[in-house]
């Protein structure tokens, strides 16, 4: 369904995308995983033709988003980041124009806009300006909006960003919904919660690049069974590394002058030894957090970063 | 119904949701049209502010009633006076009920504590809800007392004579010898003091040139409200291209460009709509331009659609600074920069005519002074036809090529960049 080769962004100076290459089928919904400036975005927006690649290509049902744009949009829905909504326009005039604009017309259109508001339970308020909704309101109308015209391909750029528990649960079921139903999705997030509850299939992308891709399950073992060990205190980042590097079985996956995070299998067993080198070599621990092997260990240890950061 | 008529019916719903923003753009040519009407006296009735002034005339003398006369007068609208006689009650309850600008009371005595020269009191009771139009009745009452005051200096005698005649049933007849008399006084007191109050007169010769054109007269308001309404014309332009920077912000933009729809369908939807609000306000300034001025209305509809077709091709000129623009406040300064000098030289802050020559000369070789020569010519019916289908192809070709400008940005770095 979506078929990404080689897909480079350049502005500039500045790679946004480096040779990220993916597929996504229908039926199941794919996740990009990674911090806020990783490429997330300007990837969705050379898929939805809005941006034009440096090179590579992308090809929705087989369509080129450059060579055949219009053609490719009309399978296409996209569900942006930031809430794009007539404030003045009421829910269902929203709905309307949207729907207006992949060529719904009539009955069809009042019908679909009445089940769509249904589902994303505004059916109440479809008449009321959307100046008057709660931000929850407002991203699952901007959900609506994606997902009107029945496209067979989602784009979803962070839909859940700043919004009430409770509206995300109902977001995160009607996203499995368009799954069901056969709908190809692509989920931008840099909730890792999110992206492991619900992603069938994940890309980790950092600096443009596309740093893993798998199931969870095949990114789970590429983790192994290592703890990642973080170390919060004063410490000296040279003399750290050199009194660690004779350790065996153990990645130094960050040091600098306040944090140290170390990847090693079965850290608690081996805390007290380690104490003892890192003491040697002059450092003060104040605070330690072990994490199991997930995805953001997998993360931490790809970027050398923690993904909120 | 096509992405276009979508958008535009979508952007005109829109504008109706925001009635302030409306009613300050229709608000603009009504401002405007008042205020060239109070400049210019418009082309009304002549009627202006009048005081209403109750008068209560206790003496029922000559004098009284030659005061009352006075005040009575509108020659040449001299004195903003509407005077009713109404008796001291009637006349206190309408003042404390506020109905009547001032009350004046004239004191029994009047008559005769001027002609002794003795002190006399007019009361005047102005109306506190009232602010100008008391003052005014203060002020022409004073120049009023002082001319009966003149009055009786001048022809005292004469005077005297007319009201120690004067029977008990206030009925002013006299013997024939009796007003020969004092007709000859008052010729003598002329006589007297003609060489102070009528000095041999200068005589004054006021030449106005006739103007070469020999088209029909023109009012000046009629001259100058195109100017104003292409400056409204401006600002509303300019306020309409900065929703495409709302639309840009708030990601609608974005989510219309990937829609499987053309971003030249989307620019036209949004400039259909921009040319159906500036027609809705031409036609409302062209209503009241009609009212205050005059204007011929067989010129109307033509001066409308001129008027709907400018204000695209404006919206087209000012739309490009908006979309090159890094940011919405870059746009604005910009927008300012480029809107202020043209609006000064073409002649909308100040009409051509006011202009020096060179600067007139200028201002109508920039694309609003032309447009606004035209739109002059359509409303004072002074335009020819073939002129102005030249004039009008012109004008669309022109916005052609501007859309074609906007269209390549809106779809491209504009939409991107965000």
């Amino acid at each position: 369904m979506i078929e990404v080769e080689g897909l480079r962004k350049e502005y500039g100076d500045l790679v946004a995308v480096d040779g990220v290459s993916f597929t996504a089928e229908a039926g199941a919904i794919y996740g990009l995983l990674g911090p806020n400036g990783a490429g997330k975005s300007t990837t969705i927006g050379c898929l939805s033709g809005l941006l034009e690649p440096t090179a590579g290509s992308v090809r929705v049902l087989g369509r080129d988003v450059v060579g055949e744009a219009l053609a490719a949009r009309e399978s296409l829905g996209v569900v942006p980041q930031e809430l794009a909504l007539y404030e003045d326009l009421s829910a269902s005039e929203n709905l309307a124009y949207w729907g207006g604009a992949y060529r719904m017309r009539g009955g069809e259109l009042r019908a679909r806009v009445a089940q769509v508001l249904e589902e994303v339970g505004l059916a109440d308020r479809a008449k009321e300006p959307v100046k008057r909704f709660s931000g929850g309101m407002k991203r699952r109308l901007n959900f609506a909006c994606g997902v009107l015209h029945r496209p067979q391909v989602l784009l979803l750029d962070e839909p859940t960003v700043g919004i009430d528990p409770q509206s995300r649960v109902r977001l995160i079921e009607l996203v499995r919904e368009q799954a069901a139903g056969g709908t190809c999705v692509l989920y931008t997030t840099h909730y890792m919660e999110e992206a492991e509850s619900l992603c069938d299939r994940l890309g980790i992308i950092d600096g443009g690049k596309l740093i893993a891709e798998g199931t969870l399950a095949e990114l789970r073992g590429k983790v192994g069974e290592r703890d990642l060990l973080r170390l919060a205190g004063v410490f000296d980042p040279e003399r750290v590394r050199a009194a660690l590097e004779g350790v065996e079985d153990l990645d130094v996956v960050q040091a600098d002058a306040e944090l140290v995070m170390l990847a090693v299998p079965g850290a608690s067993k081996r805390l007290p030894s380690l104490f003892a080198v890192l003491t040697e070599a002059g450092a003060d621990v104040r605070e330690t957090t072990m994490t199991q092997p997930s995805l953001e260990s997998l993360f931490i240890e790809l970027t050398g970063k923690e993904l909120r950061e | 119904m096509s992405f276009a008529l979508l958008t535009a019916k979508k952007d005109l719903r829109r504008h109706m949701r925001d009635p302030v923003s409306l009613l300050l753009w229709l608000g603009i040519p009504l401002a405007i049209a008042g205020l060239i009407r109070l400049a210019f006296g418009g082309g009304g009735d002549g009627a202006g502010l009048r005081a209403h002034v109750l008068v209560v005339d206790l003496d029922q003398s000559f004098l009284s009633q030659f005061l009352l006369g006075a005040m009575g007068q509108q020659q040449g609208g001299e004195l903003p006076f509407e005077a009713e006689a109404v008796d001291l009650e009637e006349g206190r309850r309408r003042i404390d009920d506020g109905d009547g600008s001032a009350l004046l009371i004239i004191p029994e005595g009047f008559a005769e504590a001027v002609l002794e020269e003795q002190a006399c009191t007019l009361e005047l009771v102005k109306n506190p809800a009232q602010r100008i139009l008391p003052g005014m009745v203060e002020e022409a009452l004073t120049m009023l007392v002082d001319g009966v005051y003149y009055v009786h200096r001048t022809f005292g005698e004469p005077l005297r004579s007319i009201l120690e005649s004067e029977p008990a049933d206030g009925a002013f007849t006299a013997p024939n010898a009796e007003v020969a008399r004092i007709s000859v006084e008052i010729n003598e007191a002329i006589e007297n003091i003609g060489e102070l109050i009528f000095p041999p007169a200068i005589e004054l010769v006021v030449e106005v040139p006739e103007e070469e054109d020999d088209g029909p007269g023109i009012d000046f308001g009629v001259l100058f409200f195109p100017s104003m309404l292409f400056m409204t014309l401006f600002f509303l332009a300019g306020g309409l291209t900065e929703d495409f920077w709302v639309e840009r912000t708030q990601g609608t933009l974005r989510r219309a460009l990937v829609t499987p729809n053309r971003a030249a369908a989307f620019l036209l939807g949004k400039l259909l709509a921009a040319v159906a609000l500036i027609a809705l306000v031409s036609a409302a300034a062209h209503v009241l331009g009609q009212l205050a001025f005059g204007l011929e209305l067989q010129n109307v509809p033509l001066a409308i659609l001129w008027s709907a077709v400018a204000g695209a091709f404006l919206v087209l000129v000012l739309l490009p600074i908006q979309l090159i623009a890094s940011s919405q406040r870059a746009a604005n300064l910009l927008g300012n920069l480029v809107m202020m000098p043209l609006l000064m030289l073409g002649g909308s802050f100040f009409p051509f005519e006011a202009m020096p020559d060179w600067m007139a000369a200028v201002g109508k070789r920039t694309p609003n002074g032309w447009a606004l020569e035209q739109l002059k010519a359509i409303t004072t019916g002074t335009y020819d036809v073939p002129s102005l289908a030249v004039a009008f192809g012109g004008l669309l070709a022109v916005c052609a090529v501007l859309f074609a400008l906007c269209t390549w940005r809106l779809g491209g770095a504009f939409a991107r960049s965000a």
